[in-house]
């Protein structure tokens, strides 16, 4: 069987902003259907991807291709792929059906089906009663509506989305996130979403390639990147992490002991061939031991030096010696997690969840 | 009893009327003096009819509108109609021209950096600090046989050489638009600096070619300066009359010079008046059309 064509080919993209490089010969590769997410801190060269795909930037160097085709001789307006940008960007002096209905106007679609095409995707968006409203009369979350609609009316074969929700309170972002995610799989359409908020990244995407200064750093999906962060920087953006420094002691075949200032740590994973290495730990996996605990593997002296009540867990700043932990805890039984600031207790960092990065 | 808490001064009702009378008063008195009295006399005098020395002699007649529709004492003749129509057609050519120059102008100025900006838009502002007459004498040394702009043209085989550009239809035209360009240039160049091109961005994005972008994504973002800049070039050039006389030869009669004659060389004020009042409910119409037509925005921009 051949190999679908990806909807999207991006082949040693590098573009140049006076001395500073945005974007460092990128390579992307993203299916048809995908939720792909771009994630990365500002200035990480996202949104300038995202513009050369869409045909608003021209790349110094390298290769677009849409569905398989090269699209470095198209200008935006020939492109097969719509944006929906952070602004909105909303015509303000059409209306809202004005609005959805400029690209199919655009391609002179005869009027029934764009009639049709926008009663339609104004429906699936929920904003058939804005339709005579102009954009300063709507809400930020209307407008993002608005955006979409006028979007996904042209039926594009990748939809290109620029921190859509960037603009908008959590709680409404939240709700978007939910129906993002549905409507990106009832149309089937190729979705490449720009944030630089992980958690969105996570709920949303297929496929997360995290960026930094005009690289990807890391791809892969959600579980992946937050189980196996190959970088100190990943392990950062994407949730957080506890780093420990240490030097490889002994090599063994599916474990590796680590010499660091807790003392001797066993990782579950191989470790690059060098000395020097930097293990990392996500909070949630390290274990407090309830008073008294006997020593024994991975196992550290530590001592609460904040404790942080969030409703449904509970954060603990820990430190052993120099070296800064930190832990969290669900708070699945009332009163379960009773440790006190300044506490001395056992902290258990399972040999399975210490993460060896390349770094 | 409790204090009461006063947010400024309390004032009787006469205090209050001197008050608006001191503060508003010189304003209306200078409205009054200076507009309102003129033009209501110009109103009153272009029902009267003209002495045999020139004199206004208070006798009521319609005699001065019907003259000036064509119906004089030799029978039907549309020469004031013709040279109302001369002066709009010359006031809207006036306009076009100014916006054809405008728009690239005030573009290319808002895309420089920001330093050039100030320049760029200094060297507009420029010509306006000089006198209009002096300026107009200075194109008729450009446009003489002498000038270099009438060598250049005589060197590429437009006009023999030692010939004059003007008078001609053509210097009126130029000296007209450089005239009245900054009166658009600047309102334009104030919306053009605001335009939002992400809005661009999202027309192109949606299939909009070079074009269409500018129709359907930038003119609507810049309507109100170019509507603002017209009407503050339209209505002068209206009553313009010394360019087209001194650089169209005198030959052409436009509404600002047959009110001038009326007044001054016919010595009929009565015509002169009658004249005057229908050139400003002329304009008066065409703003009233062009408000209609331009919708909101457009009654925002004569407000």
């Amino acid at each position: 069987m051949a190999t679908p064509v990806p909807a999207i080919e991006v082949e040693k993209l590098t573009r140049r902003f006076g001395e500073v490089l945005a974007l460092d010969q990128i390579n992307l590769s993203i299916q048809q259907g995908e939720f792909f997410s771009l994630l990365g801190p500002s200035g990480c060269g996202k949104t300038t991807l995202l513009r050369i795909i869409a045909g608003l930037d021209i790349p110094d160097e390298g290769k677009v291709s849409i569905g398989g085709v090269d699209a470095g001789g198209l200008p935006a307006h020939r492109r097969p792929v719509n944006t929906v940008f952070q602004s909105y960007a909303l015509f303000p002096h059409l209306n809202v059906w004005e609005n959805v209905a400029f690209g199919l106007r655009m391609k002179k679609v005869p009027p029934p089906e764009i009639e049709q095409r926008v009663r339609k995707v104004m429906a699936l968006v929920e904003i058939e009663p804005l339709a005579q409203r102009k954009p300063n009369q709507l809400s930020g979350g209307q407008k993002q509506r608005v955006a979409l609609a006028r979007a996904i009316v042209n039926e594009p074969q990748v939809l290109l989305l620029d921190e859509p929700l960037g603009a908008l309170d959590l709680k409404l972002r939240k709700q978007l996130q939910i129906e993002l995610r549905s409507l990106q799989r009832r149309l089937g359409i190729t979705f490449i979403y720009v944030t630089h908020d992980q958690d969105e990244a996570l709920v949303l995407s297929d496929r997360i390639a995290v960026m930094r200064d005009g690289k990807v750093e890391q791809l892969g999906d959600a579980a992946a990147l937050y189980e196996h962060p190959r970088t100190r920087f990943v392990s950062q953006f994407l949730g957080s992490c506890s780093l420990i420094e240490g030097r490889v002691k002994q090599r063994n075949s599916n474990s590796t002991l680590v010499e660091t200032t807790l003392g001797e740590l066993k990782t579950a994973s191989a470790a690059p061939a060098r000395e020097k290495i930097t293990l990392a730990i996500r909070p949630e996996k390290v274990q407090l031991l309830p008073c008294p605990a006997v020593a024994g593997e991975n196992r550290i002296r530590a001592r609460i030096e904040q404790v942080i009540y969030v409703g449904s867990g509970t954060h603990y700043e820990l430190r052993a010696g120099t070296q800064p932990l930190r832990a969290e805890v669900m708070n699945s039984h009332a009163g379960s997690n009773s440790f006190q600031i300044g506490q001395e207790l056992l902290v258990c960092l399972p040999p399975e969840a210490l993460i060896v990065l390349d770094d | 009893m409790k204090p009461k808490i006063h947010f400024g001064e309390q004032l009787s009702p006469r205090g209050e009327q001197v008050r608006s009378a001191l503060t508003s008063g010189p304003g209306i008195a200078w409205v009054t003096v200076f507009l309102l009295v003129p033009l209501l006399s110009i109103i009153v005098i272009s029902f009267m009819s003209r002495g045999t020395y020139g004199d206004v002699q208070p006798h009521f007649t319609l005699e001065n509108f019907k003259r000036f529709l064509g119906y004089g004492a030799f029978g039907f003749d549309p020469l004031y109609p013709k040279i109302i129509l001369r002066s709009l057609l010359m006031a809207l050519g006036t306009v076009t021209l100014c916006m054809m120059v405008a728009l690239p102008l005030t573009f290319f100025i808002a895309g420089l950096p920001q330093r050039w900006k100030q320049v760029a838009l200094m060297l507009v502002i420029i010509p306006f600090w000089t006198n209009m007459l002096i300026r107009t004498y200075a194109w008729q040394i450009i446009f003489s046989g002498t000038g270099w702009l009438a060598r250049a043209a005589a060197a590429l085989g437009w006009i023999a050489p030692g010939d004059a550009l003007y008078p001609s239809a053509l210097a009126v035209f130029v000296v007209l638009t450089c005239d009245f360009l900054p009166v658009l240039a600047l309102p334009l160049y104030a919306s053009v600096e605001k335009i939002d091109w992400s809005i661009a961005e999202a027309a192109s994005d949606l299939g909009a070619d070079g074009r269409r972008v500018f129709w359907h994504a930038l003119l609507p973002q810049i309507k109100p300066g170019l509507m603002a800049g017209a009407i503050l070039v339209f209505i002068p050039a209206t009553g313009q009359f010394a360019i087209p006389d001194l650089m169209g030869g005198a030959k052409t009669v436009l509404l600002g010079n047959a009110i001038q004659q009326q007044f001054g060389f016919s010595r009929d004020w009565p015509f002169g008046s009658a004249i005057s009042c229908l050139a400003m409910l002329i304009v008066m119409l065409g703003l009233w059309v062009f408000a209609r037509t331009a919708g909101e925005e457009g009654r925002k921009t004569l407000i």
